[in-house]
């Protein structure tokens, strides 16, 4: 009991150490809040790259094909090379924010301290809906996934929905049973999903052909440069949700030396897995076999039908993929990609709905942890409920996949940019939360992120203007209940806003 | 200094090397805005990019692109590198 009450306060202490806040003006019952929602802190550099590589990489299973469609190969390489830029640079920036602010609310706390409640709750609204769709998106497609192992050619409908239901349940198990538990499992299952990605490009190289690759004409005829800037959209998946590692920093082992080495080796493993896994696939079989597939309709006319599972297909194409051992087997570790990014996802969903209700802008019970595992129950609970609900729904709705996968990445460029100018404004109001990591190229790279997703959301929003409507709706939705309701209820005794007020009471007190 | 002291330094008073890589990585940028330009402007004029063959405007981009995917990985890591 005495070992356990002394590990509470060293975890409190930590807390609030690595997040700028002055102990010694906290409040006894501030200090008995911060005891009752603490975190525990077991993650490491090995841990944080696990979680980068393993919440992301579905994104080589499924997904990014879509961008072949009358695109190409070379559009599709030169978009994702733009992307893995976006990606390497952001991670360099969030690691300076993370490590300034190492709370499990992530955006919230950025927004929050730098300007306003509102502007943390804008931030943090963001994320929300960016990892709750993305795990949703991710729980349709595991489904989707066996649905089609187990009959490729007539996949069943209702054993999507129910393998979907299946992983929902299991991981919600998991995640509540500890955060260290959680990480082991990730790693094994990161690992597991990298295996499988080898196994394809070993069996992708039998085939290889440097020609369907590098097509002639580079660029489709008629589009030119059009084909990249309309392939970008679908090279966002590839890499959207790393920064669920931001969100992990109030879990980690010193943060300022963890989470920027764990978050780049990540990113690098990532970026390398992007252009072998496209190139190979690219080379294996024709392009656009991997976007789509030809089926003849009720009525007789051919229609292009879009491939979920384009590692599986390009197995299947080629002459060492007609061994049903390679088949199955590649099937069946490939499905550690998709868990593992699953896993990865409702993990960030449930953290970023627990630092939301633990200060007050969400409900107040998504806030609480399991007494002994010191997990967000709750939290997990109500994120596994609202994406069990959309897998359900998806019988009857089957763009659901797409408007999920739609609505995650657009939330997630608008409040990368957010973060740049709260990072700008942060770094003037206070510099010295900055001191132990700070991003290269001091000002450049920040601009980079800017400027790059921009370009990648004008490109996005080009071309799905109906997903922009509704991304919009869930926004007002947000600031509705924020402002008539959780704005006058903002709990003052969180991390995140202890911090933002000890800045305003600092900066009243200066001369 | 102790370790805890060293690992609190201000990284640009570490190594004048990683100084001259960021350097390098600066201009890589630039670049690679500029072909983000040029991607637009060639899009919406595709008259623009008629004298030089496409082959040739997509490998130079390409290598802009895949050098400063080379430079900032170069720097992230030496930028993170565990201190001692």
């Amino acid at each position: 009991m005495g070992d356990s009450a002394s590990n509470l306060n060293a975890i409190v202490t930590e807390v609030v150490t690595d997040g700028h806040v002055r102990p010694e003006e906290l409040r006894p019952e501030e200090i008995a809040y911060l005891k009752e929602h603490a975190l525990k802190k077991p993650l490491r550099v090995l841990d944080i790259w696990a979680l980068g590589v393993g919440v992301v990489i579905t994104g080589a299973y499924f997904g990014w094909n879509l961008g072949l469609k009358d695109n190409g190969p070379v559009a599709m390489l030169l978009a994702s090379l733009i992307v893995c830029l976006l990606y390497l640079t952001w991670v360099l920036v969030l690691a300076e924010l993370s490590v300034a602010m190492p709370f499990a609310g992530g955006p919230l706390a950025y927004g929050r301290r730098a300007w306003s409640p509102g502007l943390g709750f804008m931030m943090g609204w963001s994320m929300f809906l960016e990892c709750l769709f993305a795990t949703i998106a991710t729980g349709l497609a595991t489904g989707g996934y066996v649905a089609f192992l187990l009959n490729p050619e007539n996949p069943d409908p209702l054993v999507r929905v129910l393998v979907g239901l299946a992983t929902v349940v299991v991981f919600f198990l998991l995640q509540a049973w500890g955060v260290k538990e959680q990480s082991w499992a990730m790693m094994g299952m990161t690992y597991g999903a990298i295996l499988g990605l080898i196994i394809f490009w070993i069996a992708a190289a039998t085939n290889f052909s440097w020609e369907r690759v590098w097509t002639s004409p580079v660029l489709p005829q008629g589009l030119g440069w059009v084909a990249v800037l309309k392939a970008v959209p679908y090279a966002l998946w590839w890499l959207v949700m790393i920064e669920t590692v931001a969100l992990a920093a109030e879990e980690a082992h010193e943060p300022h030396r963890t989470i920027p080495r764990g978050l780049v080796l990540g990113q690098l493993t990532l970026i390398v897995l992007v252009v072998l896994t496209l190139v190979t696939a690219c080379g294996a079989v024709d392009s656009q076999q991997l976007a789509f597939t030809l089926t003849t309709g009720e009525d007789g006319k051919q229609e292009e039908q879009l491939v979920d599972y384009p590692l599986l297909k390009a197995i299947a194409m080629i002459p060492v993929g007609q061994s049903r051992v390679l088949f199955y087997g590649f099937g069946c570790i490939a499905l550690f990609g998709m868990i593992a990014s699953y896993h990865g996802m409702i993990y960030g969903t449930s953290r970023q709905s627990f630092s939301m209700g633990r200060a007050g802008y969400l409900p107040s019970f998504l806030g609480e942890v399991h007494a002994t595992r010191r997990t967000p129950v709750p939290s997990l609970f109500v994120c596994s409920l609202i994406t069990a609900a959309f897998i359900i729904t998806s019988y009857w709705f089957k763009d659901a996949i797409d408007v999920a996968v739609l609505v995650s990445t657009l939330t997630a460029l608008l409040w990368y940019m957010v973060a740049v100018f709260c990072l700008f404004l942060l770094r003037r109001k206070e510099p010295g939360i900055f001191e132990r990591y700070r991003t290269p190229l001091y000002r450049m790279l920040p601009i980079t992120v800017v400027l790059l997703s921009a370009f990648a959301a004008i490109m996005y929003a080009m071309t799905n203007v109906t997903v922009v409507l509704l991304t919009v709706a869930l926004y007002a939705l947000g600031f509705i209940y924020f402002g008539l309701w959780a704005r006058k209820r903002l709990q003052s005794a969180a991390p995140e806003e202890l911090a933002a007020r000890q800045i305003c009471a600092g900066a009243e007190n200066e001369p | 200094m102790t370790k805890q002291e060293q690992s609190l330094k201000p990284f640009e008073q570490r190594s004048s090397y990683i100084r001259l890589l960021e350097q390098i990585t600066g201009v890589v940028l630039v670049g690679v805005l500029l072909s983000l330009v040029w991607m637009v402007l060639a899009s919406i004029l595709p008259e623009l990019g008629e004298k030089i063959p496409l082959q040739a405007q997509v490998s130079a981009v390409l290598a802009i692109l895949s050098a400063a995917l080379v430079m900032i990985s170069l720097m992230a890591l030496a930028h993170t590198a565990p201190r001692d």
